[in-house]
């Protein structure tokens, strides 16, 4: 059920109250963001997938009768939306070599703001053999189809209740237990393949 | 005692994992991965994989993320979507009936008041 402050800031929303927009923006950009970033693989993708949920959010805020929390109703719209650009990317693995780079050259110029000029010539093994896992879970993640990409990042990375998955996917916490067994058996299959083939 | 085969105890990994066996079968499976050495591999595999998701770093939205976002809604809707900014605070409307009733009753004291001192002029 919803809080009073979600009650609060729908009501406003329905009132077309640009504030609360923001508010929601605010509140929710990174959960979505993240959600749909590990789905798709890739920032802009990410990005303007993000941005279609709000906008859908604002216009179809009316149809939200408020009997699951509002974060639910979004990560719903958030996973819908995923899935289906993903069915119109025809399943097309977004893990692009130059995305991965960029992503590792990021962290560990990161790391070697805080720690020091040693650090970036050094290349700390840990932060690199961190980052290749990162970047093989990714890959991993994206191999598996987006009925199974969505269990695993709902509960494995997004840590959310079964009863909360179930909210958002419309499925039964059984069928999402069997199905997220199966793709985390996918990804093991596929880490196990990846490992020992390097 | 229950003895498991390696598909019976590959099917018990997510529910183990995620601490969501009976006592029984936690037993059961963790007897079999001390004797297969086929399923201890495999489940050392699940077990980091697992681990490895739920250590992902969360991606924040990029900076300009809320800029670009009124952007579009503005942009899709010739910036008609939301209502025209309200300047200051917004007064209910409860207060707003009170205080014209207040100006109503005002104005009937006044004629009121005002009509009988006319009379009384000569
Ligand atoms: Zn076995």
């Amino acid at each position: 059920m919803m809080s009073l402050k979600e009650h609060l800031l729908v009501r406003r929303l329905r009132e077309r109250d640009e504030q609360a927009f923001k508010e929601a923006v605010r509140l929710y950009q990174h959960k979505v963001y993240n959600l749909v970033y590990r789905m798709v693989g890739n920032r802009e993708e990410a990005e303007d997938v993000a941005q279609e949920v709000f906008v859908t959010v604002l216009k179809s805020i009316d149809t939200f009768r408020g009997d699951s929390k509002f974060s639910t109703w979004l990560y719903r719209i958030a996973a819908n939306h995923t899935k289906n650009r993903m069915k119109y990317l025809g399943r097309r693995a977004y893990n692009s070599t130059s995305e991965l780079t960029d992503a590792t050259e990021r962290e560990a110029q990161g790391k070697s703001d805080t720690a020091g000029f040693k650090t970036q010539i050094a290349a700390p093994d840990a932060v690199l053999e961190g980052l290749q896992m990162e970047q093989l879970v990714q890959e991993a993640i994206a191999s598996l189809d987006e009925e199974h990409r969505v269990l695993v990042v709902l509960r494995d990375i997004e840590s959310l209740s079964y009863e909360e998955i179930g909210a958002i996917t419309g499925l039964n916490e059984g069928t999402v237990k069997s199905r997220l067994h199966r793709a985390r058996m996918a990804l093991k299959d596929y880490m196990a393949k990846r490992i020992e083939g390097d | 005692m229950v003895v498991l085969d390696h598909v019976q105890a590959t099917e018990m990994f997510s529910a183990y994992w995620e601490k969501d066996l009976p006592a029984d079968q936690i037993r059961a499976l963790e007897e079999h991965l001390q004797s297969c050495v086929v399923c201890k591999k495999e489940y050392q595999t699940f077990e980091r994989t697992v681990g490895a998701l739920s250590g992902l770093h969360k991606m924040a939205a990029p900076a300009e993320f809320s800029d670009d976002l009124r952007g579009r809604i503005y942009k899709r809707s010739r910036g008609r979507f939301f209502s025209p900014k309200r300047t200051g605070a917004r007064v209910p409307w409860e207060v707003i009936s009170i205080v014209m009733l207040g100006v109503i009753l005002a104005i009937y004291v006044v004629l009121t008041l005002g009509e009988p001192q006319k009379l009384h002029l000569p």
